[in-house]
């Protein structure tokens, strides 16, 4: 029974799937014009056209390193940031407007801003990494609000060093917290690092690809780029979810 | 001398104690016998600086080295039995022969590497024992520590803690509701009102037939 519905399941996904892709066929023949909007054969033709271009891997392959590098960044300081804030009322209550200004500024003015601080190539990583502090930072909180009260009483009674607490304690607690928001922040990520390439237009960037489709209004190769990054989030998504559920595997034993 | 002068703890409009008084004679074991609900993990957790008191003074504790064994096990999941009984004496140079001691004393030795999940209640709760007993405190509180231990192995263990003390300078106070627990390890029981906690009787077991200290709590014992 079970098996037939995880089946069911499936093939309910691959119809929906089917259904959205006819629709969108269905509405590019309606309009038929690619500039407007393309087919979903014309899309899939374009992307493998420029598979044939070094140019197109070198854009990616510099996209997936600006990425990691914001995200990972990200990981770090909200991560350190996360862990002294809810240690210390001061940390939190000094940080707290800077996360929650962050979190409702629209990306486009950190990236407008940026371009007048610093140089093209470093802005998607810093908007990416910018966007991203705030999910690490709030997990890691509230992990920490939530670790054990009764673990830490006992460390408090035979007097355990602040250090060891918060590595042996604290940290591990935290794992869930950490591996959740990481997932939640790949997604975001990729989204404002994009934004970020089209309006700086880095060398080699998928954004800046995008932006120059655009200008020669090249819609197909905009539609093959961006299901690239959509290809490349789900995948960064997946990869990171694996590796959650793995991690919750071993933690479960 | 350690004790407590005219304490009160209060949550709300509800006292917990208000005035208490007590002393506990160093390196002494000395058990509180009181009904549910009384106060006694309250009166703990504050000699143990956990929490604060509303009123009244605790002197005695400063300066020295205190082991809590709560009523839950509170052991660390992710650490393994020996990790767990480790835990609270990293930082001292002679930790190794002492852990593996201790193992032996609660008999978890075998069961080093297991994790608590992998333990039974009974089996978890001397591994909190172990902890305490491995930190070598000057003061030492539990709070019903043999309990959920089947009656073989509590008289093991309590045999093992009478012996562990015997030649140790630790102040015990621990809690229970067994009689015949208080009976076979303390040297100075109280029998403690319910809220609000009075101590309404204290007896000293040295001299006494067991049958005698029995028969006088079970007169006094609140229920």
């Amino acid at each position: 029974m079970k098996r037939f519905t995880i089946k069911n399941s499936k093939l309910q996904k691959i119809v929906f799937i089917c259904f959205w892709l006819l629709l969108w066929e269905v509405a590019a023949k309606i309009i038929a014009k690619p500039v407007i909007l393309p087919s979903v054969g014309q899309t899939v033709a374009t992307l493998f056209g420029m598979l044939k271009h070094m140019d197109y891997y070198k854009a990616v392959l510099f996209s997936i390193v600006r990425v990691i590098a914001g995200v990972g960044l990200s990981i770090l300081l909200g991560i350190v940031l996360g862990v002294l804030s809810g240690l210390f009322d001061v940390v939190y209550n000094f940080l707290k407007p800077v996360m929650s200004v962050i979190k409702s500024t629209p990306v486009v003015s950190f990236i407008i801003l940026a371009l007048v601080w610093m140089k093209t190539a470093t802005i998607p990583i810093f908007v990416c990494f910018l966007m991203c502090v705030p999910i690490i930072w709030t997990n890691v909180l509230q992990g920490i609000r939530e670790t054990d009260k009764k673990l830490l009483d006992m460390c408090a009674v035979y007097k355990v060093p602040k250090r060891r607490v918060i590595k042996e304690i604290y940290i591990p607690s935290l794992r869930g917290y950490i591996y959740s928001s990481v997932a939640a922040a790949v997604g975001i990520g990729w989204k404002s690092m994009i934004a970020a390439e089209v309006i700086c237009k880095p060398n080699y960037a998928i954004g800046t690809g995008m932006y120059n489709a655009k200008i020669y209004l090249e819609t197909t190769e905009l539609f093959a780029l961006t299901l690239t990054v959509i290809v490349l989030s789900f995948i960064f998504e997946g990869l990171v979810k694996k590796l959650v559920e793995r991690k919750r595997q071993e933690a479960l034993g | 001398m350690i004790g407590v002068k005219g304490l009160k703890k209060c949550y709300g409009p509800h006292c917990v104690f208000d005035g208490l008084d007590m002393i506990f004679d160093e390196g002494q074991i000395h058990c509180l016998l009181a009904p549910s609900g009384a106060g006694k993990t309250t009166l703990f957790n504050i000699m143990s600086g956990l929490e604060k008191a509303d009123e009244g003074q605790i002197y005695g504790t400063a300066g020295k080295k205190v082991a809590y064994v709560f009523q839950e096990d509170r052991l660390i999941e992710w650490k393994t039995v020996e990790e767990n009984i480790r835990f609270v004496v990293e930082d001292e140079a002679d930790k190794e022969g002492r852990v593996e001691e201790m193992l032996r004393s609660v008999k978890l030795n075998g069961y080093e590497n297991h994790y608590p999940k992998e333990l039974s209640g009974g089996m978890r709760q001397r591994v909190s024992l172990a902890r305490a007993f491995v930190y070598r405190p000057d003061i030492l509180f539990m709070d019903e520590p043999f309990k959920g231990l089947d009656r073989i192995l509590k008289e093991d263990i309590i045999q093992d803690f009478n012996r562990y003390f015997s030649d140790r300078s630790v102040t015990v106070i621990m809690t229970t509701h067994d009689i015949s627990e208080a009976v076979a390890v303390a040297d100075q029981i109280y029998v403690m009102t319910r809220r609000p906690m009075q101590v309404k009787m204290a007896v000293g077991t040295t001299g006494l037939a067991k049958d005698a200290v029995e028969a006088l709590l079970l007169d006094n014992l609140e229920e």
